[in-house]
C-alpha cells in the first residue's frame, strides 16, 4: 500500500457508512412503494400510517446498523485476519497499552498498517440478498399496482368466487343479453328476442330484459337518462327486469360494482309510433264532382290502410244542403258501414240515392268516412276529407280574379228597380182611369225614382252623386217573395215605401260598412271585380233609358229597359262579392285634410334599419369544430361536451338524431382517447347542425399577380 | 455522372498528352547522348510515330460505344402491363420493365427510365407498355419518341374536382368522370347519401351538397357497381370558412317589395345593408342617405342601384362610381328600363320583345313548384362577360362582367321576393347571394392553397412559407420543421415526403391572415389507384403527341468492329515494344564489344 494509506480512523468510518448504506439500500424501495400506494389514494389515512411506521423502522433500523458498527466491530473484523494478531484494538486506541510490550505490538502495528491492503479486509457484501430485496419490493409492488387496478376480465372470470372475494377484485361484467320485445296485443305483432341492449319497438310494447354476469353483482339497475330506474332481480340465473315503454329514451345498465367501461354506454331504445289510419276516397277520385243529368245515385268507395288494422266499422257522415240564396240548411245523418278485406287495409262502400234523398238544384252532398284504428287503450281516429257532389246551377257567369281575397255572400241591396217595374206596370193597367197629367205626373215621379236608384247603383262604379239625397237600396226581391216590402216596411215603419231621407241611407251604409266600409268612397269602387263593373254599368245604361222614357211619360216604352236592367242587377247580385281586409296590413288612416293636397309639411325621412334576428350561440358550431378531422389527435374540451350535451337535452327535433347524439357524446365522454367514438359523434352532429342560408360574402381576395392582370385588362383598348 | 462525363471529355486530352510526353522524353534522353552514341533519326520517328498510332487506336477503341450500340426501341412494362404482350426480341430492340410492373419471366428490370438510357444510348423509341411512365420518368423521356400502348383502366373514380373552401351556406359542387360503374353518390359527413346520378355513357357527373356550420366536413363520392356493390370510396374534405360581414349599400328610386325582402335577407345573415330609399321629392325611407363618394364606396363591397337611381346619377357621378368599381367595389344594377352609360359599363341594357313573365329553371328536384317571375322585357348585352342566372327558356336574366380590380353585374328579375313569399326563402337567398358573391369586393383571407390529392409516398411541394414552417403529422407531438429550397427564390416552397396517411397539419411560424394553420388529408399509398392510373396514363399520352419525331444523331459507326481494333492496337503497341528494343537503327559503335 502507499505511504499515505488511510488512517484505521477513516477506514472505519468508511465502512460503518457502507454499512448504514446498504440498511437504506434495503429499506428505500419498499418506502418508495409505501408512499406510492398512499400517493394513489391520497385520502386513506392508513395507508400514510403505514408510510409513516415504515419510515420509522426504516430510521430505526438504520440508527441499529450504525451503533452495531463501532470500533469494537472493527477490531473484530480487523483480527480477523492474521497480521493483526489479535491486538487490532490497540492499534485503534481501544485498549491502553498497559507495558512496553504493548507499546511495542502497537508501534509494529502502525507500522504494518502502512503495508496492509485494506481494500481486501473489507468484509464481503453480498449483492444476492439486495436483489431478492429489490425482487420482493417489485412482486409487492406489482400486488398493489393489481389490487388497484382491475384484473382483466378473462382472468378475473376464471377466478374461484372465494379467491376473488379474498382480492377483493370481484366486479361484474356483462355476458350475454336478451331483451324480449312484446309488442302489445293489437298489433298482432308476435315476441321477439333480441341479443343487443339497443332496440326498436312498437309504442307501449313491454320489454324484459335478462341479462347474464360474470360475476354476480350486489345489485343491478337500469337507469333511463330521463325517467324512471328499474330495478334488476336474479330470477332463474339470469338479472331481469320487465318495464313498458311510452316514449324513445337512452338507458344505462349499472350494477354495483361497476361493470367495465366499455359496457357502461348508454343504449337506446327506439319508440315506433302507432300510425294513424290513413283514409281516402277511391270513388270519386276528386273531391267536388258535380251531379250528371238525371244521375240517380252516387257510389262510394274508401280505402283505408294502417300499420297494424284499420277498426271494421266506421262511420259515414252525410250533409245535405236545401235551400237556395241565403237562406241554406244542412241536414246531417250518420251510418255505419262494414269493411271489407284484410285488417290492414279496409274498403269501405256506400251508395247515395240522389233521388230519395231530395237533393235540388244548387246544393251540395257532402261526405266523410270517419274510422279509428285498434290502438288500445284509446284509438286514434281519422276522418277522411269531404267528397262533395254539386247539383250545380245554371251558369251565372261568375267573375274570377282576386280569389284568395274574397269571399262569396249574396247580400242583397236591391230591390227597388222590381219595385219599378211593379210600379210601371201597375200605372199602364190603370192609364185608363187616370187623367193624361196625373198619369204623366205619375210616370215622372217613377222616373226619378228609376233617376235615384241609377245614381245609387253609379256610386258603386265611382260615379259622383248628382245630389245629395241617397237611395235605400234593398233589391232583396227574390222570385215568389212578394211580401218583402211589408218586411221592408216594418223595418221603417216611419217611412214612406220609398224613403228619400237620410235615414234610409244611413240604415244602408250601416249594412254595408258590416261587410265592407268603403263602399261609398269613390275609390272603393274599384272593389267590384272588373266584369261586375261591366254588368253593373250596362244595368245603368238600362236604367238610363229606363228614366227618360218614365220621365217622357211612356212607362211602356220604359218597361223593356227597366227589366233589362232588373236582370242585369241580378247578376250583379250574384256575382257581388264582399272584399275583406287581408290580416296584417293595417293601414294608417288617411288624413284627407292634406290629401291630394300637395303640402308636405312635417314629414321627415322615415328611417327603419331592419333589425337582425338575434343568433343564438349553436355550442354544436363548436363541438363540430373541436371534432374536426384534422383534429383527431387534439383532446375535445370539456366545455364544448358539456355545453352541446345542454342544447341536445333541451333541443326538441328529430328524436332519433337527437338521442344518437345524446349517446354518441356518452361514448366519447366515457372513453376520450376513442377514435371509433369520435368519428360516431361526427356522424351524429353532422344532422344537427345549422343548416344556414346562403349568405353574402366578399369574394375571395386576389393574388398580386391576378390584381396586376386585371389592371392591365383594364388599360387594354376595348375591342 | 457528372466524374465520368469529365473523364469522357478527358480521354482525348490524356492520350495526348501521354503521347507528347512520352516523345518528349524519347528526344530528351537522345539529346542528352553523346553525338556518335545517336540512333538513327528513322528509328527515333518510328517510335514517336508507333506511339500515336497506339494513342490513335486506344482513342478509337475507347470512343467507340458499347456492344448494345445497335439497340434503338426499348419496349417498357410499366404498372398493369397486360400478360398478352409477349416480348419478342428483334434486332436491335429491348424489353424492359420498371419496377411498377410485375415481374415477368425472361424480362429485365430497371429502376427507371433514365437508367435504362444511359445503358442504351442510341435508343429513340420507347414503347411504353401499361398505365404510363410515373413522374420519375417524364423528365428522362423528353426528347423521345414514345408509342404508347394503354393497358384497360380498372373500374373506378377516374378523376373529380371540388372546391377545397366554401363559405358556410353555399353549395359543395363536385364533379368529376369514373370508369364504370351504373351509379356515384355523395355522402355528407354523417355518412348519409344527400345526392346521386346514374351514370351516363360518358361517365362524367355533377353533383352537390349543402354546407352546414364552419369547420371541416369530409364527404364522400362512393362509385356503385350495377350489382348494387361498392366500386371505389373516396373522400372529398371541404374546409367550410365562416363568413366575412359584407357591406351592401342599397339605393333605389322607389319602394318595391323586393327591397324589403332583400334588406330582411341581408339583416338576416350577418350583411350590413344601407338603404336609402327614394320616395320623390327629397324624401328618403330606408338608413340615413350616403353620398357616393369616393371614402363611402372604397368602404363597400357592394352597390345595388336600379335604373332610376344609376340613370339619375348623373355622368360625373356615374364616373366616380366607375372609378370605385375599378378599385375593388362590386356593382349591381337592377334594371327595368335600359342603363345610361352602356359604353362606359361595357355592357348594354336594350329592349327586346321577350315575354315578362318566366319561371327559374329547377334547381333540385324537390318536385316543388315555383312560383312565376316577372322580369322586364330587356336584353343584356354584354360581350365580355358571364352570364350569371337565366330563366327556363334560356334568356340571361343576370350577368356580370370585370371592370378592373371590381365587377359590374346586371339584375332583372322584378319580384324573386315571390320565392320567399311561396316558402322558398332558401332559394331566393341563394339567387342573392350568387349576385351578390360573384360581384363583390374581392377582400376575403383566402385559404392556402393546397394540392388537391396527396399521396403518401409522393413528393409535395408547399410554396409562400414561412421560415418556422413545420408540419405535425398525424400521432407525432413534436412538428417535423421543412426546410426552405434557396434555389425557389421569393416563392419560398419547401418540399415534403409524406410517410403516413392520414391528417397532416401545415404549421406556420407567425400567422398570416390567419393562415397560421392548414390541415391536409395525405391519402393511402394505395388509394385513388384509378384516378392516379388515369393520370399517368394521361401524362404519358401527353407526352407521345408532343414527343419530337426528330430522332436523336446516331454516333458516328466505326469502320472496324471493337474486336478488330482492340486486336490491332495490340499489335501494334507490341510490336512498337519489341521495336523499342530491337537494335534496329541503333549505332553499331556504341556497342561494347
Amino acid at each position: 500500500m502507499s505511504r499515505n494509506a488511510p488512517s484505521p480512523q477513516t477506514v472505519h468510518a468508511r465502512w460503518r457508512m457502507h454499512a448504514c448504506l446498504r440498511v437504506l439500500l434495503f429499506a428505500t424501495p419498499w418506502l418508495a412503494v409505501a408512499l406510492l400506494f398512499a400517493l394513489r389514494a391520497p385520502g386513506q389515512p392508513a395507508r400514510w400510517l403505514l408510510t409513516a411506521s415504515g419510515l420509522v423502522a426504516a430510521l430505526a433500523w438504520l440508527v441499529r446498523a450504525w451503533r452495531k458498527h463501532d470500533l469494537r466491530w472493527f477490531a473484530g473484523q480487523l483480527d480477523g485476519h492474521a497480521g493483526f494478531d489479535d491486538s487490532a484494538g490497540l492499534l485503534l486506541g481501544l485498549d491502553v497499552p498497559a507495558s512496553g510490550i504493548a507499546q511495542f505490538q502497537r508501534s509494529r502495528l502502525k507500522t504494518r498498517w502502512q503495508a496492509v491492503d485494506v481494500g481486501s479486509m473489507r468484509p464481503l457484501a453480498r449483492l444476492s440478498p439486495l436483489l431478492w430485496n429489490l425482487l420482493g419490493v417489485l412482486a409487492f409492488a406489482a400486488a398493489v399496482w393489481s389490487w388497484q387496478r382491475q384484473i382483466p376480465e378473462p382472468i378475473r372470470a376464471q377466478l374461484p368466487s372465494a379467491l376473488a372475494r379474498v382480492l377483493g377484485v370481484q366486479s361484474p361484467s356483462l355476458r350475454t343479453i336478451h331483451l324480449s320485445v312484446e309488442a302489445p296485443t293489437y298489433t298482432g305483432l308476435p315476441t321477439r328476442t333480441v341479443e343487443t341492449a339497443d332496440v326498436r319497438a312498437p309504442e307501449r310494447s313491454t320489454l324484459r330484459w335478462a341479462l347474464q354476469f360474470s360475476i354476480a353483482p350486489s345489485r343491478a339497475w337500469l337507469q333511463f337518462e330521463t325517467g324512471p330506474r328499474i330495478e334488476l332481480r336474479e330470477r332463474l340465473g339470469a338479472w331481469q327486469a320487465e318495464h313498458r315503454i311510452e316514449r324513445s329514451g337512452l338507458y344505462r345498465i349499472v350494477t354495483e360494482p361497476a361493470l367495465p367501461v366499455a359496457q357502461r354506454k348508454l343504449h337506446r331504445i327506439e319508440v315506433i309510433q302507432d300510425q294513424p289510419p290513413q283514409v281516402h276516397a277511391t270513388t270519386p277520385t276528386q273531391s267536388l264532382s258535380s251531379r250528371k243529368p238525371g244521375q240517380p245515385s252516387w257510389p262510394l268507395a274508401f280505402a283505408a290502410t294502417d300499420d297494424h288494422g284499420v277498426a271494421a266499422r266506421a262511420e259515414l257522415r252525410i250533409i245535405q244542403t236545401s235551400g237556395e240564396g241565403e237562406n241554406i240548411s244542412a241536414s246531417e245523418r250518420t251510418l255505419t258501414l262494414n269493411a271489407s278485406g284484410p285488417a290492414r287495409k279496409r274498403r269501405f262502400g256506400y251508395v247515395v240515392d240522389l233521388a230519395r234523398s231530395g237533393l235540388t238544384v244548387g246544393n251540395d252532398v257532402i261526405v266523410q268516412l270517419t274510422v279509428r284504428d285498434n290502438r288500445q287503450p284509446r284509438p286514434q281516429v281519422v276522418r277522411s276529407a269531404s267528397v262533395i257532389l254539386r247539383w250545380p246551377q245554371e251558369d251565372v257567369g261568375i267573375a274570377t280574379g282576386l280569389d284568395g281575397l274574397m269571399q262569396q255572400v249574396l247580400p242583397a241591396y236591391f230591390r227597388s228597380q222590381r219595385q219599378i217595374i211593379i210600379d210601371a206596370e201597375k200605372l199602364i193597367s190603370e192609364r185608363r182611369t187616370l187623367t193624361a197629367g196625373d198619369f204623366g205626373k205619375r210616370s215622372d215621379a217613377i222616373g226619378f225614382d228609376q233617376h235615384t236608384l241609377r245614381l245609387r247603383y253609379g256610386q258603386f262604379l265611382g260615379e259622383e252623386a248628382e245630389e245629395a239625397t241617397p237611395l235605400p237600396t234593398s233589391d232583396n226581391y227574390q222570385a215568389g217573395d212578394v211580401d218583402a216590402a211589408p218586411a221592408h216596411d216594418a223595418e221603417h215603419p216611419s217611412e214612406d215605401r220609398h224613403p228619400r231621407g237620410e235615414a234610409g241611407s244611413s240604415a244602408v251604409d250601416a249594412m254595408l260598412a258590416q261587410v265592407s266600409h268603403v263602399h261609398d268612397l269613390p275609390e272603393a269602387a274599384t272593389l267590384l271585380d272588373p266584369q261586375t263593373q261591366v254588368i253593373l254599368r250596362a244595368a245603368l245604361r238600362e236604367m238610363w233609358s229606363s228614366e227618360t222614357q218614365m220621365r217622357l211619360g211612356e212607362p211602356r216604352n220604359a218597361l223593356p229597359f227597366a227589366r233589362k236592367a232588373l236582370s242585369l242587377i241580378k247578376n250583379v247580385q250574384q256575382a257581388d262579392r264582399i272584399y275583406l281586409p287581408r290580416i296584417g296590413s293595417e293601414l294608417p288612416p288617411i288624413d284627407f285634410t292634406r290629401r291630394m293636397s300637395g303640402k308636405r309639411d312635417d314629414l321627415a325621412t322615415r328611417s327603419n334599419a331592419f333589425v337582425a334576428l338575434p343568433v343564438a350561440a349553436m355550442p354544436m358550431d363548436a363541438l363540430w369544430r373541436a371534432l374536426g378531422a384534422d383534429r383527431d389527435g387534439s383532446e375535445i374540451p370539456n366545455i364544448a361536451l358539456d355545453d352541446a350535451s345542454r342544447w341536445l337535452q333541451s333541443h326538441d327535433g328529430d328524436e332519433r338524431d337527437t338521442l344518437a347524439a345524446i349517446a354518441a357524446l356518452d361514448a366519447l365522454r366515457q372513453q376520450p382517447t376513442c377514435a371509433e367514438c369520435r368519428i360516431q359523434l361526427r356522424q351524429r352532429v353532422w344532422p344537427l347542425l345549422a343548416k344556414p342560408l346562403a349568405k353574402p360574402a366578399p369574394r375571395p381576395r386576389a393574388t398580386p399577380a391576378g390584381n396586376a392582370y386585371l389592371d392591365a385588362l383594364q388599360r387594354e383598348p376595348a375591342p | 455522372m457528372m466524374a465520368m462525363e469529365l473523364v469522357s471529355q478527358a480521354w482525348p486530352w490524356v492520350l495526348a498528352v501521354g503521347v507528347l510526353l512520352a516523345s518528349l522524353r524519347l528526344v530528351l534522353g537522345l539529346s542528352r547522348l553523346p553525338a556518335d552514341a545517336r540512333p538513327r533519326a528513322w528509328r527515333t520517328w518510328v517510335l514517336i510515330s508507333g506511339q500515336c498510332a497506339s494513342a490513335a487506336l486506344l482513342f478509337l477503341l475507347l470512343q467507340a460505344g458499347v456492344p448494345s450500340e445497335s439497340i434503338h426501341t426499348l419496349h417498357l412494362l410499366t404498372a398493369h402491363a397486360p400478360e398478352t404482350s409477349v416480348p419478342a426480341q428483334g434486332a436491335g430492340e429491348r424489353w424492359l420493365r420498371l419496377p411498377e410492373a410485375t415481374p415477368r419471366e425472361g424480362i429485365n428490370p430497371t429502376p427507371d427510365l433514365a437508367t435504362a438510357l444511359r445503358a442504351h444510348p442510341r435508343l429513340h423509341t420507347v414503347h411504353v407498355i401499361g398505365d404510363g411512365l410515373e413522374a420519375r420518368d417524364r423528365d428522362a423521356a423528353a426528347g423521345l419518341r414514345i408509342r404508347f400502348e394503354r393497358a384497360p383502366l380498372a373500374s373506378g373514380i377516374r378523376d373529380w374536382w371540388s372546391p377545397g373552401f366554401v363559405n358556410s351556406g353555399e353549395a359543395v359542387h363536385v364533379r368529376g368522370s369514373s370508369q364504370g360503374g351504373a351509379r356515384i353518390e355523395l355522402l355528407d359527413p354523417s355518412a348519409s347519401r344527400v345526392d346521386q346520378q346514374a351514370l351516363q355513357a360518358d361517365s362524367a357527373f355533377s353533383l352537390q351538397a349543402a354546407s352546414h356550420s364552419p369547420g371541416l366536413a369530409v364527404y364522400q363520392l362512393r362509385l356503385i357497381g350495377a350489382d348494387e356493390k361498392t366500386i371505389a370510396t373516396t373522400p372529398v374534405p371541404v374546409h367550410v370558412l365562416p363568413m366575412l360581414a359584407t357591406r351592401l349599400l342599397l339605393r333605389s328610386g322607389g319602394p318595391d317589395p323586393e327591397l324589403k325582402f332583400l334588406r330582411r335577407w341581408a339583416a338576416d345573415n350577418g350583411a350590413s345593408l344601407k338603404a336609402t330609399i327614394d320616395l320623390g321629392a327629397g324624401m328618403q325611407a330606408g338608413d340615413p342617405p350616403f353620398a357616393l363618394d369616393t371614402r363611402t364606396l372604397a368602404d363597400a363591397d357592394v352597390l345595388i342601384l336600379d335604373d332610376r337611381s344609376w340613370n339619375g346619377l348623373g355622368p360625373a357621378r356615374r364616373r366616380n362610381v366607375l372609378d370605385a368599381v375599378n378599385q375593388g367595389l362590386g356593382l349591381l344594377l337592377r334594371a327595368t328600363v335600359p342603363l345610361a352609360d352602356g359604353d362606359a359599363l361595357g355592357m348594354k341594357v336594350r329592349a327586346a320583345s321577350l315575354p315578362t313573365s318566366f319561371k327559374l329553371p329547377v334547381v333540385d328536384a324537390s318536385g316543388s313548384r315555383l312560383p312565376a317571375l316577372t322580369r322586364p322585357a330587356l336584353r343584356i348585352d354584354n360581350p365580355s362577360g358571364q352570364t350569371l342566372l337565366r330563366d327556363d327558356r334560356g334568356t340571361p336574366l343576370a350577368a356580370w362582367r370585370a371592370h378592373g380590380r371590381g365587377r359590374l353585374g346586371i339584375w332583372l328579375p322584378t319580384d324573386s321576393y315571390r320565392l320567399a313569399l311561396a316558402g322558398h326563402a332558401d332559394l331566393h337567398a341563394r339567387l342573392w347571394a350568387d349576385a351578390i358573391n360573384r360581384v363583390a369586393r374581392a377582400r376575403a383571407p383566402v385559404p392556402r392553397n393546397m394540392p388537391a390529392r396527396i399521396h403518401a409516398g409522393e413528393r409535395v411541394v408547399f410554396c409562400e412559407l414561412g421560415n418556422a414552417a413545420k408540419i405535425l403529422q398525424p400521432g407525432d407531438a413534436t412538428p417535423l420543421p421543412l426546410a426552405i429550397d434557396p434555389r425557389s427564390g421569393d416563392k419560398h416552397c419547401a418540399a415534403f415526403w409524406p410517410q403516413r396517411a392520414g391528417w397532416h397539419r401545415l404549421i406556420e411560424g407567425a400567422p398570416v391572415d390567419g393562415k397560421s394553420d392548414t390541415a391536409f388529408l395525405v391519402r393511402a399509398d394505395d388509394a385513388d389507384q384509378v384516378l392516379r392510373a388515369a393520370e399517368t396514363r394521361q401524362a404519358t399520352a401527353a407526352l407521345a403527341d408532343h414527343a419530337p419525331v426528330s430522332i436523336k444523331p446516331a454516333v458516328v459507326t466505326p469502320t472496324l468492329p471493337r474486336w478488330a481494333l482492340f486486336m490491332l492496337w495490340v499489335a501494334v503497341t507490341s510490336a512498337l515494344w519489341w521495336f523499342e528494343r530491337s537494335r534496329f537503327g541503333r549505332v553499331r559503335a556504341a556497342t561494347p564489344g
